[in-house]
């Protein structure tokens, strides 16, 4: 356990660089201020869960909230009225960001290492008492929070 | 000189990234077919000719390395260039992919630039609309 709390707070910067990175070359957004950690995520917020396992087991999710996930899915499918994407859109494309953010940080943090990442799911699970990475957007903010079960 | 692509993943808006991020490399093709899996895309491959796949790995029903493993036993099918678009880069997974054949890997996230210059190494015809769009 003690070894678990380490790594998840060496994967910090792996997962900071793996948002920022993200949220640069597919989204075309880069935050407005630095990130914080917090104690909660956003809420309401539109939330994606990637499951993984391998070398290291656990999940990543992220939680947007409404505004700027609406914002975000707009940048990522390329329209410019965001009226026109329906909640499903939205919800599909926070659960390719959870993807991409998850094998990105990942791939961080055990360059060497084989990870499996199951299809992520539009949902918020188990990660009460968790710290979030919030990455304050124009129109809202976008948290990240990676929790690593175990060794 | 135009070609005829297949993307496949499971995320329809990831397909519809992709096929935007092709229209804007200027790269020209003739068609764009999508499949959600492996075994949709063979299905898909037999009734329609595809010059280049765009393929995901993690994915339901057939991944990306049981498609890739699929083609090499095709005779019909084993010429046509894949390329690999995925999150996940570790080192192990892209030296198996490409020991599979996968002629090319694109790490996502990625810029339309790197995927243009992956494509413009398997079709050296696309090089130049590639280098003049950058």
């Amino acid at each position: 356990m003690h070894e678990t709390k380490r790594v998840e707070q060496d994967s910090a910067p792996a997962c900071t660089e793996a948002t920022l990175e993200v949220l640069e070359t597919m989204f075309f957004e880069l935050p407005v201020a630095q990130p914080k950690m917090q104690g909660k995520a956003p809420e309401p917020a539109v939330a994606a869960t990637a499951v993984f396992s391998g070398d290291l087991r656990g999940s990543l999710c992220v939680a947007c909230e409404p505004w700027a996930a609406r914002r975000l899915a707009a940048s990522f499918l390329g329209r410019e009225d965001e009226s026109t994407i329906a909640e499903a859109e939205v919800r599909l494309v926070a659960c390719e960001m959870a993807n991409m953010v998850c094998g990105n940080a990942l791939s961080r943090i055990e360059p060497h290492g084989r990870f499996q990442i199951v299809t992520p799911v539009a949902s918020l699970t188990g990660n009460e008492g968790q710290e979030w990475l919030t990455f304050p957007l124009e129109s809202g903010a976008v948290a990240v929070c990676l929790r690593i079960a175990s060794l | 000189m135009t070609k005829r692509l297949m993307i496949v993943d499971d995320s329809p808006v990831m397909r519809s990234f992709v096929r935007r991020t092709l229209q804007i490399t200027g790269l020209e093709m003739e068609s764009c077919a999508e499949a959600a899996n492996g075994a949709e895309a063979l299905e898909k491959l037999h009734e329609a000719g595809v010059d280049l796949i765009l393929t995901d790995i993690n994915m339901p029903v057939l991944d990306g390395e049981g498609l890739l493993r699929a083609l090499q036993v095709d005779p019909e099918l084993k010429q046509i260039p894949v390329v690999v678009v995925s999150t996940d880069s570790t080192e192990q997974r892209v030296d198996a992919l490409m020991g599979l054949g996968a002629r090319g890997y694109v790490k996502k996230p990625f810029q339309p630039e790197k995927l243009s210059q992956v494509l413009s190494g398997i079709f050296p015809e696309w090089a130049s609309v590639a280098d003049g769009g950058f």
